[in-house]
């Protein structure tokens, strides 16, 4: 109930910031605001290009190894207390796996980013 | 009934606290810079001829805001322009309704959180709404199709996600020392002594790296100028490039309460909170053997100035990093993130477990 009642005044808020410009606002129209904004320059290229640096694909991929790893360390540093050195052995065998994976990335150049 | 409408007056009073010390971190800025650039500030805002030094600038900017032209250009794709900044200022702020501003009291005969969200998963809650943040600074750099729109929305993102990696593992190390997930549970544990009672148990004297790690990754996440890369003020603008008016003053607004987010958690985490040394629920016991009773509502009074104090000490560090440092360039701010930040949060983990396994 406390989330629902968040997410409705806080939408109320941002809503009531989204619209107050187009109430308030003058509205005053010339051709150069219709052009993308690059410092008064004239677009070279009209089309923004479709494609992107795959570095970044790599890197939402890593990010999701190891987010999926902080939904398993979350709960495991939770019930830490019940057996220590147990879930410490096991702890130490998972570490050393994910982070051979994030050294192959790096060995791979996977997080050098080119100039 | 009486239950729901005392939530929704603790909605609206958190909330409008919230959006209060959001409008004088904007001042507190203006004025930081001011004197770090030997300058006086902001200080023309007047009520009646009366200025107090700029105690009314943040009223007037806000309002100034309100009545400039919100021009939509034509060739955005619409859907994600107008989702952007929505995204971006509501889970901004519906995190920091999950921190606790002052222990909870009983109302009603039931426990009353006085923090909006009271929930027993509270760490949780505000990771998984920190990451749906980032889909405001893709959409936004993608919506507006504008080249340099679009390079700092992928530049944000890259750098949101990678540091987000980091603020998640050094928080486990504090979940470890403190196992609850309840915030305000959290902040009960540090109310603990140690060394004859005379140091609080606080979360930056047991995990001083997780401490220095979350505030360093909490600061990238943020996108301010030591890691201001996707906004780049002097190269490419950023992800906000084609909005005006309101639109850009939610990117704006969400921006600073990114900075009191930030100030809240770390507080929370790691510098106990609301507590005040040696404050309990019926008054103070202090190491010296004296004690001071007082009653409940007083001390949620000193709780609550408590946290806002040490809230404000943790903004202005916030603000004094970023008006000392220059910038980073994207290779250093990546390699920072994935090659120091993680390791290292990953070895607090390690350390923190052997610690514990040698004390038990």
């Amino acid at each position: 109930m406390e989330l629902l009642f968040s997410f409705v005044f806080v939408l109320l808020i941002s809503f009531s910031m989204f619209f107050s410009g187009k109430v308030f606002g003058p509205r005053k129209d010339n051709a150069s605001k219709k052009e993308p904004f690059e410092c008064g320059v004239e677009p070279l290229q009209k089309e923004v290009p479709k494609n992107y640096s795959v570095h970044y694909f790599k890197i939402a991929i890593l990010f999701l190894i190891f987010d999926i790893e902080l939904a398993f360390l979350i709960p495991w540093a939770l019930a830490f207390r019940k057996n220590p050195f147990l879930f410490f052995v096991v702890m130490v065998i998972f570490q050393a796996f994910v982070l051979l994976a994030l050294f192959y990335a790096w060995k791979k150049g996977d997080l050098k980013w080119g100039i | 009934m009486e239950w729901v409408i005392a939530v929704a007056v603790k909605v609206i009073v958190i909330f409008t606290w919230a959006l209060l010390t959001v409008l004088y971190i904007t001042l507190l800025e203006r004025k930081e810079s001011a004197v770090i650039q030997d300058r006086i500030g902001a200080n023309r805002a007047s009520i009646l001829g009366l200025r107090l030094n700029g105690f009314f600038q943040p009223y007037a900017d806000a309002l100034k805001m309100f009545f400039k032209e919100d021009y939509t250009p034509p060739f955005v794709d619409k859907p994600f322009y107008y989702l952007a900044p929505l995204v971006s200022i509501v889970f901004a702020l519906i995190p920091v309704g999950a921190v606790p501003v002052a222990d909870s009291i009983g109302l009603f005969g039931r426990k009353f959180p006085l923090s909006v969200i009271g929930s027993n998963v509270g760490v949780v809650l505000i990771l998984s709404l920190l990451s749906l943040a980032v889909y405001g600074v893709i959409f936004g750099g993608y919506g507006s199709r504008n080249k340099y729109g679009v390079l700092g929305g992928m530049r944000g993102t890259a750098q949101a996600i990678s540091y987000e990696v980091a603020i998640g593992l050094s928080l486990v190390g504090v979940l470890m020392v403190f196992p609850s997930l309840d915030l305000n549970e959290i902040v009960h544990l540090q109310n603990r002594y140690i060394l004859g009672g005379w140091v609080p148990l606080w979360g930056i004297f047991l995990q001083p790296l997780a401490a220095v790690l979350f505030l360093i990754a909490g600061m990238a996440e943020n996108k301010r100028v030591p890691f201001d890369i996707p906004e780049g003020e002097s190269e490419i603008i950023g992800y906000f490039l084609e909005y005006s008016g309101m639109k850009f003053g939610m990117f704006f607004v969400a921006d600073f309460v990114e900075i009191l987010l930030l100030a809240a958690l770390f507080t929370t985490f790691f510098l106990g909170g609301y507590n005040l040394p040696w404050l309990f629920t019926e008054g103070f016991h202090f190491p010296w053997g004296g004690s001071l009773a007082m009653s409940p509502i007083i001390v949620r009074i000193v709780q609550f100035v408590t946290f806002n104090i040490k809230l404000w000490i943790m903004i202005w560090f916030l603000l004094l990093v970023r008006w000392t440092y220059p910038r980073y360039r994207f290779d250093q701010l990546m390699d920072l993130g994935w090659k120091s930040l993680v390791p290292l949060s990953i070895f607090n983990i390690l350390i923190t477990a052997a610690v514990m396994v040698v004390i038990r």
